[in-house]
């Protein structure tokens, strides 16, 4: 019986075991937080692509009507401290660029960059390699170590299978015909991610429209995918088209409005517009004489405007028109940093954007005001300018803007101001085991 | 010298504790040859018993000591011509012819100068005591000329000349004994008769035995009556074994008594370690004081040595040929150990019948012993068998719990040593049992890559093999036993420690049988062999001390693997010693090595305020690899489920859960029905209750933080349910073998055959459930428990790995990139390395060893990090004072590769495909990197050679002498033999003054109280192994005197 007993008890403490078991509130394990840091790289020289090259290259065919390349060919490069790298130039100083005038052949027009210092992960709105379309990219590396650049394209059907690594020696520059990546794309947006100090990227945007030159001109590095955004300086002339061009990493939903020199400009059917992931769209600006694209989105977009001015042909069938084309990059509002640019010949106007109201003013390197122009809230103003080539211009903090260039017989191009911090990334430092390759 | 008539006076002297006096007197009354003069010495004040009618006494007043008595008579009668001494003690009773016969010898043997009797037991005079003794070439050994207790059959009667014989009952002439000067006091009264006896010899006598001649002699000095002892003859053995080796110096040659002393203390070490195998702990202290004892008498041996020279006129080769060589002596031994052998035989000789059957079960009990092997083994390699090639192949096995386990022999050992945990910036270790437990793996061939990979590869195997053994002190049936070890070694959990890399768990795991076995048999709580109609052989259990020691080591072995156990253990242990009876001594025993072993853990817990959280959390600490684990509720760990196991392949939750939990499903049914026959109750309720226990350990486990981040990479984790659940298998699986023992025997008729019919299905589905566990365990398609896999053994860089194997001890800063930065770790060794052991910290950081510390981590690193991710300069400082020499991207890691290639002040030193290497240089300074060096006090670098703990240099100059480790109470250094005081470092590094001009400076970690407890569990642990071999336990023969 006592037996008997024992072992019925031993199976009631094991099964009340077994329950009070459960009772036992579990503490929850706590990760180590890790360190989210600021990192303040070395200031890097600006770099600029160098002169355009002829995609087709410069053929000569004894009718200077019919040849590629061009006589009139005058190119300027601006800056403190340059030294050539590749086939164009570093800068010491806060801003440098370049600009070239070609007056005829295939490249006709007026072809501005401007120098920027190298990132690791950058965004160029804009190209094409469509038929008669030539997309070069040209990547500098202005820094002391090799890096190595990983090319991404997005086209009409999102990011694209075709990628391109290329690695840039020290002090090098590198080309890369985007046509030989992949063809057949009309709108192109592409990503730069370098390794170690990053890269400077240009692409040179040329385009034929059959024997008639379409424009050429440099595009720029615009803002980093962010959810709100300015195109300054769409004003053109009559004739001329602009068009916006949008991508949307992880997709979006944007609205766009047009601000001209008097408060915002009515834009009909664009409130709300869509953006697939990785799918770059194109939206036709409605033609205004000054004024800015105001892009703000629920989720961090990339986007760029391309202006593009027809000129009479001087010597060819009648009906045919020649163009030039400037490439106007997105730029962001938010960060509230003075930007500058270098003034170049053919420089006309500033185009400015005010998100708030108050005065922008124009100064150069030694203060004085080059030119100044009170604005109101979500406007627009073209200001016309008249500076000296090399002078360095540094704008007033919250307003977008760029410089116009313009010249006979209808050349346009376009220099983006740059910031001229050095502007730190954030890292995140995490503390974690190593247990080997593959591990 | 034949004189007609020969005067014998008797001599009694006795010590007054002795109750055989009246016996003695009696004796002597009745000898058909009286004495001519009995006088009888009695300490002062000594009780004097009633002499027999018509013997005359004569009473004296002596001393105590037996010599003193002797010499107080002497000094009293002058000397007559021919007389004869007869020297008897108070429990030396002669037959009633022996006086006769010793004088008739001594009237024959005229140059006899000692005539001895035959000694004979007490209470049996047809048993010899003693019949002469004689001694090795050396001295040291006393060998009797008869083995005690041997029966008298006459067969000894020709013996005469012996070398040396008992002086108790013997005549002695009375000229040689004051010739000689009577007995020689530096042997304490062990062992004077044999060199009375030898003087004799070499002073021109003989000694002569007679051995129709017998005294009655109990041997009360020797057995400790007369000290009151109860630890009858061990009480005297020191002594005994001091006479001895006084006799060897006393003549042995001069040139040879320092070799000699050597001898003795080389002599006493190795009878103690023998003593711990033989679980004869008390008579380790014997042994180890017996050199000390002779040195006490070393004085004394000039003078013995210097009487020996004068008294001799025979030379030593006089007495040469009764001396023995080691031929002998070992055939002494050898028959006493052959006699005891026989007398245990004799003892417990089995039946021819019972012989068969015997012989029977164990051809059957070996047959399924090799097939549960194979079955094992095969499971292992169904499991796992890709490890197998990949371990031949000379890869090792690595995990995110693991670490990598290419560890080398010099890195375990001074963690264990040291009691300085490297990891990291390096942090004060509570203890270092873990890497103690895997030394030897590390010192074996192969290294502890080969050795923790076939503890995990064969983890299954491994533990079914221990569990067949244990289960055999539960059950005799092969079934029952053969099914209970393939559960045990295939349950659940313990394959998901295997697959998760937990050695400590998994060790546990293997060694809980062991435990569970040596306390069982401890106790003499197993079973005997089944034979006849269900009686068991041996029919009685004796209790082995053997098994308490082997129960003792392996719960060592399991506290240190998983110290989570050592609470239920130590109770397991506590309970069963409280019913084990006379052997609860021997079974509590078994829990001293692991609290020794547990100590510092112990002492913080209770620091930590004993019954809190905190404490448990102490208490459940993990020691090797750990892993955050997702809690599940108790019922699941009684399954041995864990929540990996909630779906099999294809299958939703419940019957997913059913399919992996079909084993501990069957073992809880076959413990529900060991619950209802009633059968081995106590056997079942303590597995019950173990089982409990388990489930208990498991859940507050789980439900515990144990692992806190230490600040050098390793995430916190909750504990581990594995060890609990093991208790949970052992105690269910225990109690359903104990319940099915000899079941095939159980009922009569027909009810007999239904319950043959019910086990042989009931085994039949076990079996099936087995098998089918292992294909859902081993299917292509199912998802790895764990993350253990092989991998090479290269995890750094060879130019990375050897500038930590310099003595600059340079550590290495491993950089890898993520999507939002880039994750780092500091590494002393090649990988991240688990296996030493965690040095344990609490909750807020502080090491346990040192509570309310805040030392430097890596984790201080982490802004110096994010500075080479932007490749920015200004790293090389801190990386530099850390002592960090190596930076290496690991492969694929681009950003930052890139980024360090831009530093002007990282140095490129190889690219490979296990990653890419730079060069730290230490700023404003030629000297290279290193663990520690003096900074002298106008910038001047000189480098130290170090290890993880320790290290020195000559010429260092004054300055600052920095160890590029976290600061502790533990570091100390000297210059030039003095010691240095420490200076406060702004980094939190160890770091010490040193004077202008000094030459010689060393610095090590010195932590006493980790010292203390190492020594303490080590001498506990070797004490546990060498007590735990089966040698039987047989009484030191006695030397008698």
């Amino acid at each position: 019986m006592i037996r008997r007993l024992v072992v019925l008890g031993a199976a009631t403490v094991a099964v009340l075991a077994v329950v009070a078991a459960g009772r036992i509130a579990p503490q929850e394990p706590v990760a180590a937080a890790p360190y989210d840091g600021e990192v303040t790289p070395a200031a890097q020289p600006v770099a600029c692509p160098g002169p355009v090259e002829i995609p087709v290259g410069d053929i000569d065919s004894g009718d200077p009507d019919l040849g590629s390349g061009s006589d009139e060919r005058t190119y300027q490069e601006l800056g403190d401290g340059t030294e050539p790298v590749g086939a164009g130039f570093l800068a010491a100083g806060d801003a440098a660029a370049s600009v070239e005038r070609i007056g005829s052949g295939d490249v006709a027009g007026l072809s501005a960059a401007t120098c920027v210092a190298p990132v690791r992960d950058q965004w160029l709105v804009g190209g094409s390699t469509a038929l008669g379309s030539s997309a070069r990219l040209v990547l500098t590396n202005p820094s002391d170590a090799s890096t190595e650049a990983t090319v991404t394209l997005y086209g009409g059907l999102g990011e694209l299978e075709e990628r391109a690594v290329v690695s840039i020696a020290p002090g090098g520059q590198q080309d890369l015909l985007l046509e030989s990546v992949v063809a057949e794309v009309p709108a192109l947006a592409v990503r730069v991610v370098a390794t170690g100090a990053g890269v400077v990227a240009h692409l040179q945007d040329s385009r034929l429209d059959g024997f008639q030159p379409a424009g050429t001109d440099w595009v720029g590095r615009g803002a980093a995918p962010a959810a709100r955004l300015v195109v300054p300086g769409v004003g053109a002339p009559e004739d001329s088209t602009t068009t916006l061009r949008l991508m949307a990493p992880d997709g979006a939903t944007v609205n766009l409005t047009l601000a001209g020199d008097d408060g915002l400009v009515e834009w009909g059917g664009v409130s709300g517009l869509v953006l697939e992931p990785g799918v770059v769209t194109e939206v036709e600006v409605p033609t205004i004489a000054s004024g800015a694209v105001e892009i703000r989105a629920d989720a961090p977009v990339v986007a760029a405007a391309m202006r593009s001015v027809p000129r009479p042909v001087v010597d060819g069938p009648a009906d045919a028109v020649e163009r030039d084309l400037t490439w106007l990059p997105a730029q962001d509002v938010s960060d509230r940093t003075a930007r500058s640019a270098m003034v170049t010949d053919h420089v006309v106007a500033v185009t400015v954007h005010a998100t708030v109201a108050g005065e922008f003013t124009l100064t150069d390197a030694s203060g004085a005001v080059v030119a100044s122009q009170q604005m109101a809230a979500r406007s627009t103003a073209t200001i016309p300018l008249d500076a000296a080539a090399g002078t360095l211009l540094t704008g007033t903090a919250r307003f977008t803007w760029s410089l116009a260039l313009e010249d006979e017989p209808g050349f346009v191009s376009t220099l983006v101001p740059r910031r001229t911090d050095v502007e730190s990334t954030p890292v995140t430092v995490g503390l974690r085991p190593y247990l080997g390759p593959g591990s | 010298m034949s004189p007609a008539r020969l005067l014998v006076r008797a001599i009694v002297v006795s010590d007054g504790r002795s109750a055989r006096l009246r016996d003695v007197l009696d004796a002597i009354a009745e000898q058909t040859l009286r004495p001519d003069i009995l006088h009888v010495a009695l300490p002062e004040g000594a009780e004097r018993p009633e002499a027999p009618d018509g013997l005359a006494v004569d009473w004296r007043d002596g001393s105590r000591t037996y010599s003193e008595g002797i010499d107080a008579v002497l000094a009293a009668h002058p000397a007559h011509p021919a007389e004869l001494l007869w020297l008897l003690h108070d429990d030396t009773a002669p037959l009633p012819s022996a006086l006769a016969q010793l004088v008739a010898t001594a009237k024959k043997r005229t140059a006899a100068a000692v005539v001895a009797p035959a000694h004979v037991r007490w209470d049996d005079v047809s048993r010899l005591v003693s019949l002469g003794v004689t001694t090795t070439r050396v001295g040291a050994r006393r060998i009797d000329l008869v083995d005690e207790d041997d029966i008298n059959q006459g067969q000894y009667d020709e013996r005469e000349d012996v070398l040396a014989a008992s002086l108790a009952g013997a005549l002695v002439r009375r000229d040689v004994w004051e010739e000689l000067g009577g007995l020689e006091p530096a042997y304490r009264g062990y062992g004077d008769s044999l060199h009375f006896c030898r003087r004799a010899w070499r002073a021109g006598h003989d000694v002569v035995i007679v051995p129709v001649a017998k005294v009655r002699h109990a041997q009360d000095g020797l057995t400790g009556v007369r000290s009151g002892s109860s630890r009858g003859r061990n009480s005297s053995y020191g002594l005994r074994r001091t006479g001895e080796w006084v006799h060897a110096l006393a003549w042995a040659p001069a040139l040879a008594v320092p070799f000699l002393i050597v001898w003795s203390f080389l002599s006493a070490a190795t009878r103690a370690v023998l003593r711990i195998a033989q679980n004869e702990s008390r008579m380790v202290g014997a042994d180890l004081g017996v050199p000390w004892r002779l040195l006490a008498r070393l004085p004394r041996v000039p003078g013995m040595r210097g009487r020996i020279r004068r008294g001799s006129t025979r030379p030593a080769s006089a007495v040469a040929p009764f001396l023995v060589g080691t031929r002998a002596v070992l055939s002494t031994v050898r028959s006493r150990e052959l006699r005891a052998y026989d007398r245990w035989r004799a003892q417990s000789a089995p039946s021819d019948v019972v012989r068969g059957e015997l012989a029977d079960a164990a051809l059957r009990r070996r047959g399924a012993a090799a097939l549960v092997a194979v079955l094992a083994v095969a499971a292992s390699i169904a499991l796992h068998g890709t490890w197998f090639t990949a371990l031949v192949s000379g890869r090792m096995l690595t995990g995110s719990a693991l670490g990598v386990t290419d560890v080398p022999l010099d890195e375990m050992w001074e963690r264990t040593w040291s009691g300085w945990s490297a990891t990291g910036f390096g942090l004060p270790a509570l203890d270092g049992a873990f890497s103690a437990l895997l030394l030897p793996a590390a010192a074996a061939p192969g290294g502890l890559r080969v050795w923790v990979g076939l503890l995990l590869a064969l983890g299954v195997a491994l533990a079914a093999v221990s569990a067949w053994f244990a289960l055999g002190a539960a059950t005799r049936s092969v079934w029952a036993r053969g099914l209970g070890a393939l559960a045990y070694g295939l349950w659940p959990l313990h394959l998901q420690a295997i697959s998760d890399g937990r050695v400590g768990p998994v060790i546990a795991h293997v060694m809980l049988p062991w435990f569970a076995m040596g306390l069982v048999r401890a106790a003499g709580w197993h079973r005997g062999e089944a034979v006849g109609g269900g009686e068991e052989f041996p029919a009685r259990r004796l209790p082995s001390p053997s098994a308490a020691m082997g129960a003792a080591f392996s719960l060592a072995v399991i506290v240190a693997a998983a110290p989570v156990l050592l609470p239920p253990l130590v109770a397991v242990v506590l309970v069963a010693g409280a019913f084990a009876g006379r052997a609860r001594w021997r079974v509590w025993t078994a829990a001293i090595p692991a609290l020794v072993v547990s100590g510092p853990g112990l002492v913080a817990a209770w620091a930590a305020g004993p019954l809190t959280r905190d404490a448990w959390a102490i208490l459940a600490r993990e020691n090797g690899p750990a892993l955050a684990s997702g809690v599940v509720e108790p019922w699941r760990l009684v399954l041995g489920l864990t929540d990996h196991s909630r779906g099999a392949p294809g299958l939703p939750e419940l019957p997913g859960t059913l399919v992996v939990g079909a084993i501990g499903l069957g073992v809880v049914a076959a413990v529900i029905l060991a619950v209802a026959s009633g059968r081995a109750p106590w056997a079942v309720a303590a597995g019950l209750l173990v089982a409990a226990l388990g489930v208990g350990t498991a859940a507050a486990a789980q439900a515990t933080v144990v692992v806190h981040a230490d600040g050098a990479g390793e995430a916190a984790a909750n504990g581990f349910a594995g060890p609990g659940s093991t208790l949970v298998a052992a105690g269910l699986i225990g109690a359903a073998a104990a319940a099915s023992s000899r079941l095939w025997l159980a009922g009569e008729g027909r009810r007999r055959s239904a319950i043959r019919l019910a086990a042989s299905v009931a085994v039949t589905l076990m079996a099936g459930v087995l098998v089918a566990s292992v294909v859902v365990e081993a299917w292509p398609g199912r998802a790895e428990r764990g993350d253990v896999h092989p991998a090479s053994t290269e995890a750094l860089p060879l130019v990375a790995t050897l500038e930590q194997r310099l003595a600059t001890h340079q550590r290495v800063l491993v950089l890898t990139d993520t999507d939002k930065g880039v994750d780092f770790t500091v590494l002393d060794g090649d990988g991240t390395t688990v296996v030493t052991g965690r040095a344990q910290t609490a909750a807020d950081g502080a090491p346990l060893a040192r509570p309310g510390s805040t030392p430097a981590t890596p984790a201080s690193l982490a802004p110096t990090v994010a500075t080479l991710a932007g490749a920015a300069s200004g790293a090389d400082e801190q990386l530099a004072a850390w002592g960090i020499g190596v930076i290496v991207a690991t492969p694929g890691s681009d950003m930052i590769a890139s980024s360090l290639s831009q530093l002007p002040e990282l140095r490129l030193i190889g690219a490979s495909d296990v990653g890419t290497s730079y060069r730290v240089a230490r700023p404003g300074s030629d000297a290279i990197v290193s663990r520690a060096w003096v900074e002298g006090d106008a910038g001047e670098v000189t480098v130290l050679d170090s290890d993880s703990w320790s290290g020195s240099v000559d010429g260092a100059g004054g300055g600052t002498l920095v160890i590029a480790a976290a600061a502790d109470e533990g570091w100390t250094a000297s210059a030039d033999g003095v010691a240095l005081s420490p200076v406060d470092d702004a980094l939190g590094r160890a770091a010490f003054g040193v004077p202008a001009g000094a030459d010689e400076v060393g610095y090590r970690y010195e932590d006493e109280a980790y010292r203390w407890w190492w020594w303490g569990a080590v001498v506990l642990v070797a004490w546990a192994m060498i007590g735990m071999v089966p040698l039987h336990d047989r009484r030191y023969r006695a030397v008698r005197s």
